[in-house]
């Protein structure tokens, strides 16, 4: 008698297989419905006959079905491997791919029809352990793994990476074919390690299981990249530029991106690129690295950025080019500077009537130096963030050359320095006299200033030739606007500290305290009645701490028509500020005289040291050197400054008298286009001379700061050795200078003098305070 | 300025607080026989001492006891003996200075000082007793509330104290100090330094670290042997 399982197994088989050989027609429902009751039936042990009298009702059935389920696969497939003999190349990758298509499509409605068996025999196997027994897609996938993709893996693979080589020569290949072979791979999923492959030397050592597409295809793949562009790359770069290398390993490494999209499994993207450049860039890092500064030379941007743009993909690669982009933007700054050392740009003509010519001579125009620097700058910073995607380390090093020349160049190395020329740069912009309308100009380049100034590192010496012409600017009051002055303060107290702004602070008090004052002052005369209609009169009492100005060098006799004021302010202060010493500074004085004995009535505007030998004129026409010097007190350097002026602008005449003496004579016929004479000008050796003490003070200031480190330093730590001490000084001074060693090494000498600090016993290069 | 007076109102505050560098030395058994007279020794005091003040020999009196003694008035021999007498102040000797130097050295009379002279080269070769008569020498030639000592003074007691083997680098150095018209004296940081610093050379001068922590003086003195090479070379 036929055993019911294999007749209504032969019914089930003979169906499925017919359906396995036209899978596009599919299968109707009917047909599906009677293939799944078979199998319910069989499962459920509704078959009578099927029924072992000894077995337990209870017992799930099964494993007849599963066996003989298997071995039809396993059968059906051993031939489509067989068939695939007959085919080679593109067209093996065809037969493969559509078996696969086939069989998948077939088995996904297969499994189906077995869910039955899914559910029960074989899911309670799975769970007893029984590792070997599959759901039935699965079985059928490794039924597909072991008896055709196992059997084809070495062919399939050359066929795939033939096919992907042709593309990278640039022909058409079947994209699509190819990725469904390797989604096939993808899908056959991993693979236990057994005896029979652990041999293969393939699979990494120590792992249990591993991913088909991973050993099959990825590794494979990626050596034949590897080696496909390792021979490329190498003939490439002998018969081109390195540019033109550069773009072609760009547009690989976009064209190998693509081809993860188009048919490569996610997992795929960065093993490629890292094997990619590898080859592409790091192989041939230093052609490329060498490439750099001549690029910068050149000013070729976009190449540059592509530079960048394939270096950043190799670790540490920017440090060499960090340090070329540093030299070499210190070099430009340079030259840059010494183009404005060489061409000094003479200041336009001057509208007095003493128009010095020793003015075009001036070494250096401030404005042109600082423009000089920030335009270097300026290129630079538009370069890092054009191609170098505003990276940090390349800004660094910009900043870093930055600071190199610009505390140290041409100009620098003569007396004059940068902080220095800043310094009058800002006093040329803050002045009057500065030929920008628009304060919102002016407020620009005062942060131009700022830029520069953060990389000053002798920040004192800018502090202190600022301080001295902001003193001037008040004093004289030639400043243009309070606003742009105290935006400019705001922003250097920003980077400095407010200590460092303290006292030029103090002196925009004292300027309007000077303004009550005068006030008061007025109000003061009118009561007292010593107001004299004739004379204005205004005051500046500033405080000696804050503001850098001198007493007069020159003792000086003032003329008796200024008596009464000076007196009567001194009665008027003192009654106020009973105390308080007032030192009066004649040098900085200046007034208006109006003239009545030319054709046309002048104001001279003058010093008060003009004003009291022109007074002297008023009772005579002519009077000699010692006469003058004998009316107005002056010491004769002072005074043959003033009267020079006044010679030269034709006041007087200089004539010898008939002892040979200097004689200054009254000149009738005074003329000047204006009514205004200006004809109160610095004297050319004093504005010198000042300059020089200027930078004196900042010696000693400096000294003083350094001796004061010290000090403080030592008296927390007590005892430090020689190394730490010079480091912690030069840390601690770094916003306001850079000391240099062997002037702090002569201040530790100093204190060591003092007894302030000692050598610690037996060991030289460590100190003590002394409390 | 205010650091100024601060600095000031110290070196007020730090007079002399002077020390007793000496330590005695290992009295030999011959000396421990001869007998010292302290009365022996007031009369041979006396012989020198100012005619105006019995308390004091005064610069005469010793160019006299250098002369009798057979020494030179610049002598290393003056100079330890005044070390023992851990004499104040150079060209004075006070009659208790004089008597605890003489009865360290258990002398009474010219004779028994005259005898012991020859000892005192194998003194020197004692690092410490060496070391101890250096730091001595700064402070007894240095005037009184003066910090320094004048480069002349100190030349001329590194010429008594040091030689050739010592300090190599002494004539050089004092050639060094001679051509620098900016010094004019001597600190005790320098005095007190020199010795090490001269057997801290390294043999290559490039080697040399400026930012150390000697005195600014030595490192101008390697620039100077530095320029000296250079000059060599051309």
């Amino acid at each position: 008698m036929e055993d019911p399982f294999n007749s209504l197994w032969k019914g089930l088989k003979d169906n499925i297989e017919h359906f396995m050989d036209n899978v596009s027609q599919g299968i109707n429902f009917q047909k599906y419905m009677k293939l799944y009751t078979d199998v319910y039936n069989y499962c459920t042990g509704a078959t009578q006959s099927f029924i072992d009298s000894k077995r337990d009702t209870t017992q799930l059935i099964g494993g007849k079905m599963y066996n003989e389920l298997k071995l039809f696969l396993e059968k059906r497939l051993e031939g489509i491997y067989n068939n695939s003999k007959e085919h080679n190349d593109e067209n093996l990758l065809k037969y493969y791919s559509d078996q696969w298509h086939d069989y998948t499509m077939a088995m996904k409605t297969i499994n189906h029809i077995f869910e039955y068996l899914n559910r029960n025999w074989i899911k309670r196997e799975v769970s007893e352990g029984r590792t070997y027994i599959y759901d039935v897609y699965n079985l059928s996938l490794i039924i597909w793994k072991e008896k055709v993709f196992f059997n084809m893996k070495d062919l399939l693979i050359k066929c795939l990476l033939h096919l992907i080589e042709k593309q990278r020569h640039g022909e058409q290949i079947p994209e699509e074919l190819v990725k469904n072979v390797i989604d096939s791979y993808t899908l056959l999923g991993e693979e236990k390690v057994d005896e029979n492959n652990s041999k293969n030397p393939d699979i990494p050592k120590g792992v249990s299981s591993f991913k088909i597409y991973e050993i099959y295809y990825e590794k494979p793949f990626i050596e034949a990249t590897e080696k496909f562009y390792l021979y490329e790359s190498q003939k490439f770069i002998n018969e081109n530029s390195i540019v033109d290398y550069m773009k072609k390993a760009k547009s690989r490494l976009e064209e190998e991106n693509q081809r993860v999209d188009k048919y490569l499994n996610e997992s795929s993207r960065i093993p490629l690129l890292k094997a990619c450049k590898d080859v592409l860039i790091k192989n041939h890092l230093e052609p490329i690295q060498d490439e750099f500064t001549e690029l910068l030379q050149q000013d070729r941007v976009e190449d540059l950025e592509l530079l960048y743009y394939l270096l950043k993909y190799i670790p540490n690669s920017f440090d060499p080019l960090c340090e070329k982009f540093e030299e070499y933007v210190k070099q430009q700054g340079l030259a840059s500077i010494e183009k404005v050392a060489q061409n000094p740009v003479s200041k336009s003509g001057s509208s007095t009537p003493v128009s010095s010519k020793r003015e075009a001579k001036e070494s250096v125009n401030p404005q042109a130096y600082a423009e000089a620097i920030l335009a270097v700058r300026k290129k630079y910073i538009k370069l890092i963030q054009d191609s170098f995607n505003n990276d940090s380390k390349f800004v660094a090093s910009m900043d870093k050359a930055c600071r190199e020349f610009i505390n140290k160049n041409k100009i620098c190395n003569q007396k004059v320095k940068s902080p220095e020329l800043l310094a009058r740069y800002c006093d040329s912009l803050l002045k009057k006299s500065n030929k920008i309308a628009e304060s919102n100009e002016i407020e620009e380049r005062l942060k131009d200033i700022i830029t520069i100034f953060q990389y000053i590192e002798d920040k004192d010496v800018f502090q202190k030739f600022y301080t001295k012409m902001l003193a001037k600017r008040l004093v004289v009051g030639t400043s243009a606007s309070e606003d742009l002055e105290e935006s400019m303060i705001s922003k250097l107290k920003e980077i400095c500290g407010s200590e460092y702004t303290l006292k030029l602070q103090k002196m925009f008090q004292d300027m309007n305290l000077s303004k009550d004052l005068n006030e008061n002052y007025s109000n003061f005369k009118s009561k007292n009645d010593i107001g004299s209609a004739s004379q204005d009169f205004y005051i500046m009492v500033l405080s000696t701490n804050c503001w850098p100005l001198h007493p007069p060098s020159s003792p000086f006799t003032f003329p008796t028509e200024l008596e009464k004021q000076i007196k009567s302010f001194q009665v008027f202060y003192q009654k106020n500020h009973s105390g308080r010493k007032l030192t009066w500074l004649f040098n900085l004085c200046k007034g208006e005289l109006k003239t009545n004995f030319y054709d046309k009535k002048y104001i001279f505007q003058v010093s008060v040291y003009q004003m009291a030998i022109l007074l002297s004129y008023n009772k005579g026409d002519s009077y000699t050197l010692s006469e003058l010097q004998e009316l107005t007190g002056l010491n004769q350097d002072v005074i043959l400054g003033q009267l020079n002026i006044l010679c030269k602008a034709k006041v007087f005449l200089l004539k010898s008298s008939s002892t040979g003496e200097k004689t200054y004579v009254y000149n009738p016929n005074f003329k000047f286009k204006k009514i205004r004479v200006p004809l109160n000008l610095t004297v050319r050796s004093e504005q010198h001379a000042e300059n020089e003490e200027t930078r004196k003070a900042i010696e000693s200031d400096r000294s003083f700061l350094i001796q004061a480190a010290i000090v403080r330093i030592m008296k927390t730590r007590k005892t430090l050795k020689h190394v730490a001490l010079m480091d912690e000084v030069i840390s601690q001074l770094k916003n306001r200078f850079k000391p240099c060693v062997a002037d702090i090494k002569k201040n530790i000498d100093y204190l060591l003098d003092k007894e302030y600090i000692e050598r610690k016993e037996g060991e030289k290069d460590t100190y003590n305070y002394l409390a | 300025m205010v650091q100024k007076r601060r600095i000031s109102e110290k070196l007020q505050k730090n007079k002399k607080k002077r020390v007793s560098l000496t330590k005695s030395i290992k009295t030999t058994q011959e000396e421990n026989e001869t007998s010292f007279s302290e009365k022996k020794c007031r009369e041979w005091f006396n012989f020198y001492c100012k005619k105006d003040d019995p308390e004091e020999i005064g610069p005469e009196g010793i160019e006299r006891f250098c002369y009798d003694l057979n020494i030179g008035l610049e002598s290393k021999e003056i100079l330890i003996i005044a070390y023992f007498m851990d004499a104040m102040q150079m060209g004075y000797f006070e009659y208790d200075e004089w008597l605890k130097g003489m009865k360290k050295m258990r002398v009474d009379s010219i004779e028994k000082l005259k005898q012991k002279l020859p000892e005192f080269e194998s003194y020197l070769l004692d690092p410490v007793f060496f070391n101890n008569l250096y730091k001595y020498a700064y402070n007894f030639s240095k005037i009184d509330n003066q910090k320094y000592i004048d480069l002349e003074v100190a030349i001329g007691l590194w010429k008594i104290l040091l030689d050739e083997n010592i300090c190599p680098i002494m004539n050089s150095f004092i050639e060094f100090l001679n051509a620098n018209e900016n010094v004019k004296v001597i600190n005790k940081d320098q005095w007190s330094n020199f010795l090490e610093f001269s057997n801290n050379i390294p043999a290559d001068l490039n080697t040399y670290d400026d930012a150390g922590a000697w005195p600014v003086l030595f490192d101008e003195y390697i620039l100077y042997l530095k320029e000296q090479q250079q000059r060599q070379l051309i």
